[in-house]
């Protein structure tokens, strides 16, 4: 983990990094920043290269990936992801459109909300 | 990650397993400036303004439902209280009759209005009476049934009784034979116009839910209310507490899971409002049930340990929940209003219908439920011979447990044309159906024609 590699570095460029790292939170921020994140889930049966065409979908639209966690109980796999929609080059619902297509490309359900629905439900 | 994939998952879950929804985002425009003598006038204003407020309410609220992933399922209006508009070009018209064509042209203009800007339902076709009647009051109730059969989306409500006026049952016992001439005049339908025609007891001027909605007095030019709804997930969260744990932690669960729901529903509401440029009114937490299975306020019930909604138990479950989910709601937002409690509507709730048709449930029960929850006797199927008194008393019951408790309170009955207790009747849709309720064979004929007023209850000595 990065506090790891910055431990013990004074004033190096990586306690910087450090400092600028735990005064922020990645996915939280002004109002403003956080109405530019979106959440996109993907539930379904485990197969090679889901990860790959979903974030292919996000880089050709330009969205920064700032997080992402997978999970697999046993067949079942989910993954959430959060991204920067702040430079994209298309609408919302565009996005939202090819990422479903992608989904059922994949045979996997893909969903995709903005970040403060979850803002507002888990962190009051 | 700022949120856990179990965070994710579970707001998932309640979208696409638990039928949480936004169930209304309701726009409450004021149409006080149309007043006008001119009958011909007052109808275009009215059309024209509710069109050019609200033309892009369903667009706008289809894009919000995509970009949050919580679906808005339906949108309306609300508007003034159509007999405080209408009431220059009543005293204009002269006559009675020709007062009562007035309000039936309105009711066609408004439910053109609804049609145009694609809403289900428009509702403020309502008169304020708790204490008594100008000429457009009366000129509105009685043209109740015809513009209730000439519309399709048009609601229409009257306030008939308050905690500080009493009841005004000069009123009352005149809306008796009123509900049967909608029945009779809708009787194509099933007599559903009764569906579209609410009775109050201290109605709230920024309910967002249908048919009850009006932009009450006191309200600004502009407000969007939102109604947020999800019996599913309230009931699920139950299920998975489950058996043993004590009723506290039914509370508190029950509470916990309003509070999430609140959350996210305010935050819709108010990106639908900022999008419309309008003012957010109101968030109106109520679990409202629809006939889908798991969608059920009766299954609740069932679920908090009462065998079948009606049986003994049943209100005291009731009055858990419906505190519960004011006390979530209401530590959740600010903006919280409206009826914000649980339905009780029988056909429109799968759970209701079986318990009815199972015996346990009937319109008693019921009215006892009604004095610990939100709304009252809501979608009720009647016998279609049922007497006007009886209607009058059963309205007399219901307003008067609003009154003495100081909540609001109302009926919504339909008398099915033809039908009898026992045989089904099916209104479709978010409506629902079943079977139709007995009444008491005993009435109250002498109460209905006396007439008059029950004063206002005494605010002291309260026991």
């Amino acid at each position: 983990m990065e506090s790891e590699k910055a431990s013990g570095a004074g004033n190096s460029p990586q306690r910087l990094t450090l400092e600028a790292w735990a005064s922020s939170s990645p996915a939280s921020g002004s109002p403003e920043e956080s109405k530019n994140k979106i959440v996109v889930t993907v539930l379904g049966k485990d197969r090679i290269g889901i990860i790959a065409r979903v974030t292919g979908v996000l880089a050709q639209h330009h969205v920064n990936i700032l997080d992402i966690s997978q999970t697999i109980f046993g067949e079942l796999f989910s993954m959430t992801l959060i991204g920067d929609i702040g430079r994209a080059d298309i609408p919302f619902v565009e996005l939202k459109r090819e990422l479903v297509a992608a989904g059922q490309e994949l045979g996997v359900r893909v969903l995709i909300q903005r970040q403060e629905v979850f803002e507002r439900m888990h962190r009051p | 990650m700022p949120f856990t994939t179990q965070e994710i998952l579970e707001t998932i879950r309640m979208v696409e397993v638990e039928h949480f929804d936004i169930r209304t985002v309701t726009l409450g425009i004021s149409l006080r400036e149309c007043a006008t003598p001119d009958a011909k006038a007052l109808s275009a204003n009215v059309y024209e303004k509710v069109v050019r407020i609200a033309s892009r309410l369903v667009p706008v609220a289809q894009e919000v439902q995509d970009e949050f992933g919580i679906p808005i399922i339906n949108q309306r209006i609300s508007v003034t209280p159509v007999a405080l508009v209408v009431e220059p070009a009543v005293v204009a018209a002269g006559s009675s009759a020709a007062a009562q064509e007035i309000l039936v042209e309105v009711a066609r203009a408004l439910d053109r209005a609804a049609a145009e800007v694609g809403v289900n339902f428009i509702g403020g076709f309502s008169a304020l009476v708790d204490k008594g009647c100008t000429p457009a009051d009366w000129a509105l109730i009685e043209s109740l049934p015809a513009a209730l059969a000439s519309t399709n989306r048009l609601c229409a409500s009257v306030n008939a009784a308050s905690t500080r006026a009493g009841l005004n049952m000069d009123v009352i016992a005149r809306l008796g034979t009123i509900i049967q001439q909608i029945a009779r005049a809708t009787a194509d339908r099933g007599g559903s116009g009764c569906a579209r025609f609410v009775v109050f007891a201290n109605m709230p001027g920024d309910n967002p839910f249908m048919a009850g909605a009006v932009h009450g007095l006191g309200e600004p030019e502009i407000a969007l209310n939102v109604g947020i709804s999800g019996p599913g997930v309230v009931l699920e969260a139950i299920r998975r507490l489950g058996k043993n744990r004590p009723l506290q932690e039914v509370a508190e669960t029950i509470k916990r899971t309003a509070f999430k729901i609140t959350r996210a529903g305010e935050l819709v509401g108010r990106e639908v409002a900022a999008r419309l440029g309008v003012p957010f009114g109101i968030l109106d937490l109520s679990l409202a049930p629809t006939p889908e299975v798991g969608d059920s306020v009766a299954e609740i019930l069932e679920a908090i340990g009462v065998d079948v909604v009606g049986a003994p138990g049943t209100t005291a479950a009731l009055a858990l929940l419906n505190d519960a989910v004011k006390k979530g709601g209401a530590m959740a937002s600010t903006s919280v209003g409206g009826l914000s409690g649980a339905f009780i509507p029988v056909t429109e709730d799968a759970g209701m219908v079986a318990g009815v048709a199972r015996g346990a449930l009937g319109l008693e029960k019921l009215e006892a439920m009604t004095s610990v929850c939100s709304v009252g006797l809501d979608m009720i199927p009647l016998p279609g011979d049922t007497p006007a008194h009886t209607l009058v008393g059963i309205l007399a019951d219901e307003l008067s447990i609003g009154v003495i408790n100081h909540k609001t309170t109302a009926v919504r009955v339909i008398p099915v044309p033809g039908k009898k207790a026992g045989e089904r009747v099916d209104f479709g849709g978010l409506l629902g159906g079943g079977p139709i309720l007995p009444v008491s064979a005993f009435g109250c004929n002498v109460l209905a024609q006396r007439g008059g007023r029950i004063p206002a209850p005494l605010q002291s000595l309260r026991n």
